[in-house]
């Protein structure tokens, strides 16, 4: 039984040492800066792309049955430069998709889906704002961005990009998302709250 | 299924990307990403919060996942139910509350060398190294996937992951916000759930929850009724704190379950709590800390009851100590008291006993290409019975393109002696008929794999691994002047394929397919006289095989169905048997689901384990269920 009472005492200093060393371990924030890695913003844009196929918008949107979609990006390049590479060359429904970088100042018309990035702080409320008077799909990265009135908003959650949706929102904007949607998203906020 | 393959091709994009010097060239890989689903993409891990966790999903191993998905829409009501969906499970039922479970066979009601957990808590007896099925109470709408490996994952995992492991794991507190409200009901069960979740301040989010089942007697063959009708409940919560550097997770159960037995109602009941803490630090490197204290009691009238407490703290530390390696260290300590109350029909000696397990574990995984991993590890665990048994793994996986991988194991598995191989006596006071060995030894297997994974478009995929286990000094029942006695004296092999895919026909249309053969050969030892221990080893059909069809009939209405078979068992024979199981699911509003199940559609009655005698049949059941977001 001595052999087993060191075995205890070795595993234990041990585990107590590794806990010590976690404790001590000088913490850097996240290496990738405020906007995460590059594989987090691929993702990000290939879920952008995907969204398109998901929803429905009212047809007064769309000047032709072969108008492109449009999505604008503000205040991430990289999702806007993902996002470029992945629609290039590609269509969904029979429509082009088309990307542009928005200026935070510029007005959002005919646009039909609109990413905000994290950097774009305190203006997100009021773009999300602008975004519901023009049927805009507004897509966020933030905490609380449903609440304020975002209808798609991305979350990372053990280490993986999930999204959150507000019913509510899409309601505002006069979009319909489709069940399948609903089923990939980790929360959906409903229409009654 | 869908979601290995992300994580696959992830791997290749991530590997490709690290050495690509051009990033218009990453921008390209990327594109891959806009064929993935909705499904690959949530599942495709940005940021390696745990080692552990991106270990398992691309692992060079026989890994199935099942998803949130698909345990929704496979009408499952308990753990059990939802792990038949894995095709790499040999799932029996044995009457209303207990099953036999096991991966590449082996299976008993005491089946010993499948390790479960749930959240990172083995869920185990040190009775027998097995799992009380009837206790693994696990609200299923908070489950966020459940990993199967089958193939020994002793390295990372123990001396009980022998043949496999299965790892469920819920959703975090932050995807189970408001309120969920589940009420089912049908002809053999019925049941209840509710949770609710919300924010603890900065950036906290909390969730508790409730549920309880009542489930009807099953019968024999003929309708005589058997009693083990029973009702089980149980609460817990968990909370979830932080996300980008440090992450803390605070959860923990409490459940109570009363099971009719003969001669008197058998009693179940228990309580665990687990913190775990994650850090991430720079350079792809992450700690890991958790503890958890596990109280389990369970009360056989006339057979034996057993109070156990288990105290684990583990630890480890992921890090990239140089280009090309990813190296995992990690140690770990359990103490488990379990104090077992004797009957007259059997005896656990001593009746009250300490048993401590130590271990500590290394793994590299080495790039020797930007194709080819090269991955070596060992773990040394120690248990009171044996001291030090070590665990070596060597694994190869080669990606010939970026939608493919090859890869190849060697591993040493082991299963640790548990108080049934040492402590255990029949009857329950001497003269003994049968009597643990004094000198029972740790069972042992070394096995192979080579197995191939690819996703050649992207509506298909599939997986192939095949297999051969060869084990030595497995448990057998020596006869002795004095009675009985448990000894090593059987060996033997198992070789076989598992297989299975998914192809998705349309976006409304997913049918996916498994099928297992496995081929056991065991024999005595020359010298060993044991008659018992070889028949009571296993159990298992040489083939299974399902067949699913998910199917949205239009985006609020679906319709899936599964058909499983499994061949005949053996000792004691079972015969064959098909089942099909279908429901029909309705979404009147997107806060609100309907479904309706129907188990063994097409069966009036079908047995899946033990003697004629003492089996229970399982006949068509229906179960209507009802979920509300509030």
């Amino acid at each position: 039984m001595k052999f087993r009472s060191q075995t205890r005492r070795r595993v234990l200093v041990l585990l107590l040492a590794s806990v010590v060393i976690a404790a001590a371990s000088p913490v850097r924030a996240a290496p990738e800066g405020v906007n995460g890695n590059g594989l987090e913003r691929g993702v990000k844009a290939a879920f952008l792309y995907k969204f398109l196929g998901y929803i429905e918008w009212p047809p007064t949107v769309f000047p032709r049955p072969d108008s492109p979609f449009v999505i604008g990006v503000v205040g991430d390049d990289a999702v806007a430069a993902e996002l470029a590479h992945i629609a290039s060359g590609r269509t969904v429904n029979n429509r082009p998709v088309t990307v542009m970088r928005v200026n935070e100042k510029e007005p959002l018309s005919g646009i039909h889906m609109l990413f905000i990035g994290r950097s774009v702080g305190a203006r997100q409320q009021q773009l999300l704002e602008m975004g519901q008077k023009y049927s805009i799909l507004t897509v966020t990265e933030t905490e609380d961005a449903l609440a304020q009135g975002s209808v798609i908003n991305f979350r990372l959650t053990e280490g993986r990009v999930r999204f959150e949706v507000s019913l509510a929102a899409a309601e505002k904007s006069d979009l319909k998302l489709s069940s399948r949607m609903l089923s990939v998203a980790s929360l959906v906020h409903g229409s009654r709250r | 299924m869908t979601t290995i393959k992300s994580k696959l091709r992830l791997r290749c994009l991530a590997i490709l990307l690290a050495f690509a010097p051009i990033p218009s060239l990453a921008a390209l890989q990327y594109a891959a990403l806009a064929d993935m689903s909705l499904e690959q993409l949530a599942d495709i891990v940005v940021t390696s919060v745990s080692r552990r966790q991106e270990r398992l999903a691309d692992a060079a191993a026989s890994i199935f996942v099942i998803s949130h998905e698909d345990i929704r829409r496979s009408g499952a009501t308990s753990l059990p139910e939802a792990l038949r969906l894995a095709p790499n499970l040999q799932v029996a039922r044995i009457d209303s509350h207990q099953y036999a479970i096991t991966a590449r066979g082996f299976n008993s009601s005491t089946a010993n060398k499948l390790l479960v957990l749930i959240d990172g808590r083995t869920v185990y007896t040190p009775l027998f190294s097995g799992v009380f099925w009837d206790a693994q109470q696990v609200m299923l709408e908070d489950v966020e996937r459940i990993e199967v490996i089958s193939g020994p994952g002793g390295t990372l995992w123990g001396a009980n992951a022998v043949n496999g492991v299965i790892n469920v794991i819920t959703r975090s507190a932050q995807d189970t916000q408001g309120t969920l409200v589940v009420a089912g009901a049908g002809n053999r069960k019925r049941g209840a759930a509710a949770r609710t979740g919300g924010k603890l301040g900065e950036n906290g989010h909390y969730r508790v929850y409730g549920q309880g089942f009542d489930r009807a007697h099953s019968e024999r063959a003929g309708g005589i009724a058997v009693r083990d009708a029973g009702r089980t409940g149980q609460v817990g919560f968990r909370a979830d704190f932080g996300e980008q550097v440090d992450r803390f997770t605070l959860q923990g159960d409490a459940y109570r379950g009363r099971i009719e037995q003969v001669p008197a109602e058998k009693e179940i009941s228990g309580v665990n709590l687990l913190a775990r803490w994650d850090r991430r630090l720079a350079n792809g490197s992450a700690l890991h800390v958790q503890t958890y204290y596990d109280h389990t009691e369970r009360d056989h009238p006339g057979t034996f009851s057993e109070k156990l407490d288990i105290f684990d703290i583990e630890f480890n530390h992921a890090l990239q100590p140089a280009l090309g390696h990813k190296l995992i260290l990690g140690a770990g300590y359990r103490y488990a008291r379990d104090r077992v109350g004797n009957s007259a029909v059997l005896a656990f000696l001593p009746a009250e006993r300490n048993l401590e397990k130590g271990n500590i574990f290394i793994q590299d995984e080495i790039a020797l290409r930007p194709d080819l991993d090269l991955t070596l590890g060992l773990k040394a665990e120690s248990n009171p019975y044996t001291g030090f048994e070590y665990l070596p793994n060597l694994r190869l996986a080669w990606r010939p393109n970026h939608n493919s991988l090859l890869w190849g194991a060697l591993s040493r598995a082991v299963r640790a002696p548990a108080r049934i191989d040492r402590e255990f006596f029949v009857p329950g006071s001497p003269p003994y008929q049968i009597a643990g060995g004094p000198n029972f030894r740790s069972e042992l297997a070394n096995v192979f794999e080579i197995g191939y994974r690819a996703q050649p478009t992207s509506s298909v995929s599939y997986s192939v691994t095949a297999f051969h286990h060869d084990f030595s000094r497995l448990r057998s029942v020596e006869p002795s002047p004095i009675g009985e006695m448990l000894e090593n004296r059987i060996g033997g092999t198992m070789t076989g394929i598992e297989t299975w895919g998914s192809y998705r026909v349309t976006d409304a249309w997913r049918l996916s397919a498994g099928l297992v053969a496995m081929n056991q050969r065991l024999r005595r030892d020359p010298g060993s006289a044991d008659l018992r221990g070889l028949p009571a080893l296993a159990n298992d059909p040489k083939r299974t095989w399902m067949l699913r069809s998910m199917f949205d009939i239009t985006p609020r209405h679906e319709f899936d169905l599964t058909v499983r078979h499994v061949g005949d068992l053996p000792n004691p024979a079972v015969p064959a048997y098909t089942a099909v199981d279908a429901q029909l699911g309705w979404r009147p509003d997107p806060d609100v689901e309907i479904s309706l199940s129907v188990q063994n559609l097409f069966d009036s009655e079908h047995a899946e384990f033990g003697s004629l005698a003492a089996r229970s049949e399982f006949e068509r059941s229906i179960f209507l269920k009802l979920l509300w977001r509030l």
